[in-house]
């Protein structure tokens, strides 16, 4: 099955090249249109954010950007302990989305692969993405009643008798944080996977059993190897508004929890822009700095499937 | 007093309603679908003044003062975070599109001398009103700068202090007596069952306010510290966080009914309505809103006029809405809907009286007056924006990391 | 040829006995099923908050419809709504168009790294410093007035990234042979794009436009810096929070309508996608 991915990279490249020769003769409309997307992006994106690092030279000073290249800003950053704010939330978001991964990857195999039938799929698929739609902030209101001194489960621990004193660190706790990230944050990880899963040929998997492997040696030969886009995609798409995450901590934290939106927003409300862009930099960088390993990680492990070479 | 809920319930839930409600939606996406979404269309004629701001000072229902003043007045409603209102009105140009800015006192400070807002013609033939107003309310340092310029026309105010529940407390449910903010930061009866809010602007002055009173920090102005100033109270307030003093730092408005409606804290340094809004719950005076020793949170809402709107031809009908915002119409409206004070209040109950309002209703705007007139007597007088805001916005953010 | 049953996600008949060990499978289809139950929990709870008289209180209780006779009697959401609709069919056309052009040319080229790389940036990013830096680029540095234009672009920076590895997801599997075959019976760019690609690589065209509009329908956090003075749906919902009078009951009620409407609709759309389609 090895060999049939490597076929398929094989079949891939000189193919490739083939094409780009035969679109020289008519400068196909894809790459112009390519060419203008990246362009416009480029402006859109890049450019914003470089004028945002370089807003962090800067200071403020009552409410008024003060344009005199200075450090102050990135000095006053760790002299008041705020950076520690992108490290906590790193660690929150990075812990979230290793639990997504481990109950996710299961479950998208499960959808995926197992003989439910297409309507019950299809309904699933639905239920995934629903949530999109809806207010974060009316689910996650919901979760104080619940889980407060006076919530559901606090009444029934109480009238069991299960426990005398009602659980205090189920509200207002890293706990309950994480808690309320993670049903929220869990379809981005598993519709990704579940896509790349289902497009694993039946074949290759039976093929494999054929030939004799254990089911362990299927899954990480076969199935682990060519879900990893899918894997890739989760893993970003769930880390990506975990690092932003503001709504649960701000309602379910009970500003214990200081994260990173947060801190900017309370750096906003003095106009304070540098100290806005500082953070933004350091925890962008930080970021890729992991993404980065983590990358090094992956092709190391093989991961043919990845074309971010 | 009457509260939303129970005009809501006045209204009869018909599946006509909902059906027209739905058509209503579904006309509106068709139309601007096609027209590429202008803004609602009405059918009045009235004379329009644009307002943006926060939606605390609009009235439920607009319909009152149209037919009052013959003006519409449409506002575009933002939040109460100050950076956002300021980063609007400084850099989005707001001036060329928006007639009156309202929001929290403070920006003047900065706006006005910046060229942004106009100064209040006070002999506007307009502005009726304005002679009889008195001097506490149009001269605060809310619609004034601190070289006196008068740059806004006051909307609304209240003195802000935390609520409580009476019961848990020990203490009478009618009771008013004054209470130290002791009980928000430093009582042993109270440790582990306070909400504190966690935006600077607003409950950081008042630790401040509380650790001058008792002596143990010597402070200038608490609602503008110095950097060290702030670091003293900041301390104060990391070691009452390890100490576990606050069940929760709460963000939203909705957060602080809940806290109350749930009983989750005793005591909140809140917002008055929240302990209104917790009593239609839980009934009359469950929760109190604390008359203090030491002071309150004393904010006021100003309406100012942009630079740019005086040289438009408009300018009479932003006065008439000046006006308005002085007039016994507005105030007894706000007062009722909200229980917030402003200026001539006295013109509010004369015009409950003559509009045929119940006499408990009256009686409540009185209420209102009273309550207001004595807890302004005391200190301290907010803004948002105070110089030190950088400063002061990194102590507390050592106090949220500690 | 193996790769052109991308499309078939596995049909019942087959009775296909995965190797992968039971005990795997039900604990993925429990673990998943126990979150689904997370998900929808307080879901259906805030279906019940909406008809209770006190909402706020969190416990549903004395229930009565008058908060949706609220939200039947005011028009003030009307125009935030729509103005979410329209953008986000916006963005999720345009994303999918998009996506669909930069992830067909991937697949070509020989390293795509950085391009993908600056193309997915945004997602890590997050939310308020991408629109505090858009807003100092429009604003301070151009000049430009901002609205409905550059809540959009703002948007659209935002679903980009997603549309896009969704299909990646898709066209980094597709076989290229089977463009050369298409040519070599003298098919056109189009005709090859339309009649072998796109059948082909639709699912994830379809769902990198449905992502699209989903991230901009609830997107608050850049719109706050990027909307001038319009609003949309999610900023109706947040300035309305600081009126000092809450509208938050409305809010749930508008919330319990959307999820009721939107659960036939999307199971519908999944089961023509990826279910009766996929016979054909």
């Amino acid at each position: 099955m090895t060999m049939n991915i490597e076929m398929e990279n094989e079949a891939g490249a000189p193919e490739g090249k083939t094409i780009m020769k035969r679109s020289k003769i008519n400068l196909s409309f894809s790459q112009v249109a390519l060419g203008a997307i990246a362009l416009a992006w480029f402006v859109a994106v890049i450019v914003p954010l470089i004028i945002l690092f370089v807003f962090s030279f800067f200071t403020t000073e009552y409410f008024q950007t003060v344009y005199t290249p200075s450090l102050d800003t990135w000095t006053g950053l760790f002299a008041s302990g705020r950076f520690e704010v992108t490290l906590r939330t790193l660690r929150v978001a990075l812990t979230v989305t290793m639990i997504e991964l481990v109950v996710g990857f299961p479950f998208a195999l499960w959808l995926a692969k197992s003989d439910i039938g297409k309507t019950t799929r299809a309904i699933f698929l639905a239920l995934l993405t629903i949530p999109f739609f809806l207010d974060l902030s009316s689910r996650t209101i919901v979760w104080r009643a619940i889980l407060g001194q006076n919530g559901l489960i606090n009444t029934i621990l109480l009238s069991t008798g299960i426990t005398d004193a009602p659980v205090e660190w189920m509200l207002y706790s890293e706990f309950a944080v994480h808690f309320g990230m993670i049903p929220a944050l869990f379809p981005p990880m598993v519709l990704p996977i579940y896509m790349a899963i289902s497009l694993i040929d039946d074949s290759l998997i039976e093929a494999s059993n054929d030939l004799g492997a254990t089911p362990a040696q299927t899954f990480w030969r076969v199935i682990f190897p060519l879900a990893l886009p899918g894997v890739v995609a989760g893993f970003v798409f769930t880390l990506g508004p975990a690092l932003a995450a503001w709504v649960e901590p701000g309602m379910l934290g009970g500003g214990f929890v200081n994260l990173l939106s947060s801190s900017i927003e309370s750096a906003y409300t003095a106009l304070r822009y540098p100290v806005v862009a500082a953070l933004s930099t350091f925890v962008i960088a930080l970021l890729l700095l992991l993404l980065g390993a983590l990358l090094l990680v992956l092709r190391r492990f093989g991961a043919s499937g990845l074309t971010l070479r | 007093m009457k509260d939303k809920l129970s005009t809501y319930s006045q209204e009869e839930l018909t599946r006509r309603s909902m059906l027209q409600g739905l058509a209503a939606v579904a006309g509106t996406m068709a139309v601007s679908g096609v027209a590429g979404m202008p803004s609602a269309a009405q059918a009045q004629d009235l004379p329009v003044v644009r307002a943006y701001g926060v939606p605390t000072a609009a009235l439920k229902d607009w319909a009152p003062m149209e037919a009052s003043i013959g003006v519409r007045c449409e506002l575009s409603g933002t939040s109460n975070d100050v950076g956002v209102f300021m980063r609007d009105i400084m850099a989005s140009n707001l001036g060329e599109t928006t007639d009156i800015f309202i929001f929290e006192s403070g920006t003047e400070d900065i706006l006005g001398p910046r060229g942004l807002y106009a100064e209040i013609d006070t002999q506007n033939p307009e502005l009726t009103l304005w002679e009889r107003t008195s001097d506490d309310w149009k001269r605060s340092d809310v619609v004034t700068d601190p070289a006196g310029t008068q740059w806004g026309v006051p909307v609304i105010g209240n003195a802000d202090s935390f609520g409580y529940f009476p019961a848990k407390l020990g203490l009478e449910p009618d009771s008013e007596e004054e209470l130290s903010w002791s009980l928000m930061f430093d009582d042993e009866g109270t440790r582990g069952r306070v909400a504190f809010g966690k935006g600077w602007a607003y409950s950081f002055p008042s630790a401040a306010l509380y650790l001058k009173s008792t002596g143990a920090a010597e402070i200038g102005n608490v609602a503008d510290m110095t950097g060290d100033e702030a670091k003293v109270v900041a301390d104060f307030l990391i070691e009452r966080k390890k100490a576990g003093q606050f069940r929760t730092l709460y963000g939203a408005f909705e957060e602080q009914i809940q806290l109350l409606t749930n009983k989750e804290v005793d005591v909140i340094n809140c917002w008055e309505p929240a302990v209104r809004e917790a009593n239609a719950v839980l009934g009359a005076d469950a929760t109190r809103y604390a008359y203090t020793k030491e002071g309150y949170f004393k904010w006021g809402h100003g309406a100012y006029v942009a630079k740019q709107a005086m040289d438009r031809d408009n300018v009479d009908n932003i006065y008439k809405v000046l006006n308005y915002f002085l007039s016994g119409e507005y105030r007894a409206l706000q007062a009722r809907d909200r229980g917030y004070a402003g200026p001539n209040m006295d013109l509010g109950v004369a015009y409950a009286e003559e509009n045929g309002w119940s006499e408990e209703e009256v009686a409540a705007l009185k209420a209102t007056e009273a309550k207001v007139a004595k807890k302004f007597a005391k200190p301290f007088v907010s803004t948002t924006t105070p110089q030190h805001s950088a400063d002061i916005e990194d102590q507390w953010q050592r106090f949220l990391n500690a | 040829m193996s790769d052109l049953s991308v499309l078939s996600s596995p049909t019942p008949d087959t009775k296909l006995e995965i190797s992968f060990r039971p005990i795997w499978k039900s604990v993925g289809k429990w673990l998943g099923l126990a979150m689904l139950g997370l998900i929808y929990f307080p879901l259906l709870w805030l279906v019940l908050l909406s008809i209770s008289r006190d909402p706020l209180s969190g416990i549903p209780g004395a229930f009565s419809l008058e908060h949706y006779r609220a939200l039947f009697a005011s028009d003030a959401w009307h125009m935030p709504m729509v103005a979410s609709v329209v953008i986000g069919l916006i963005i999720g056309l345009v994303s999918a168009v998009t996506a669909t052009i930069i992830g067909r040319a991937v697949p070509k080229m020989r390293r795509p790294g950085r391009l993908l790389a600056m193309f997915v940036l945004p997602l890590f990013v997050p939310g308020m410093s991408m629109g505090a830096a858009l807003f100092i680029f429009a604003r301070s540095v151009l000049g430009l007035d901002l609205g409905f234009w550059s809540i959009a672009v703002g948007h659209y920076v935002w679903a980009l990234p997603y549309a896009l590895l969704i299909v990646l997801v898709v066209t980094l599997r597709f076989d290229q042979s089977l463009i050369e075959a298409g040519r070599d019976l003298g098919a056109s760019d189009w005709q090859v794009f339309r009649d072998i690609e796109f059948p082909i690589l639709m699912p994830g065209i379809v769902s990198a436009g449905l992502f699209g509009f989903l991230m901009s329908f609830n997107e608050v956090m850049r719109t706050i810096f990027l909307r001038g003075t319009t609003e949309t749906m999610p900023v109706w919902n947040w300035v309305q929070a600081a009126a000092q009078q809450s509208q938050v009951p409305i809010i749930f009620s508008l919330s319990s309508i959307i999820l009721v409407l939107t659960l036939p609709l999307l199971g519908g759309a999944f089961w023509l996608l990826f279910a009766r389609l996929n016979k054909t």
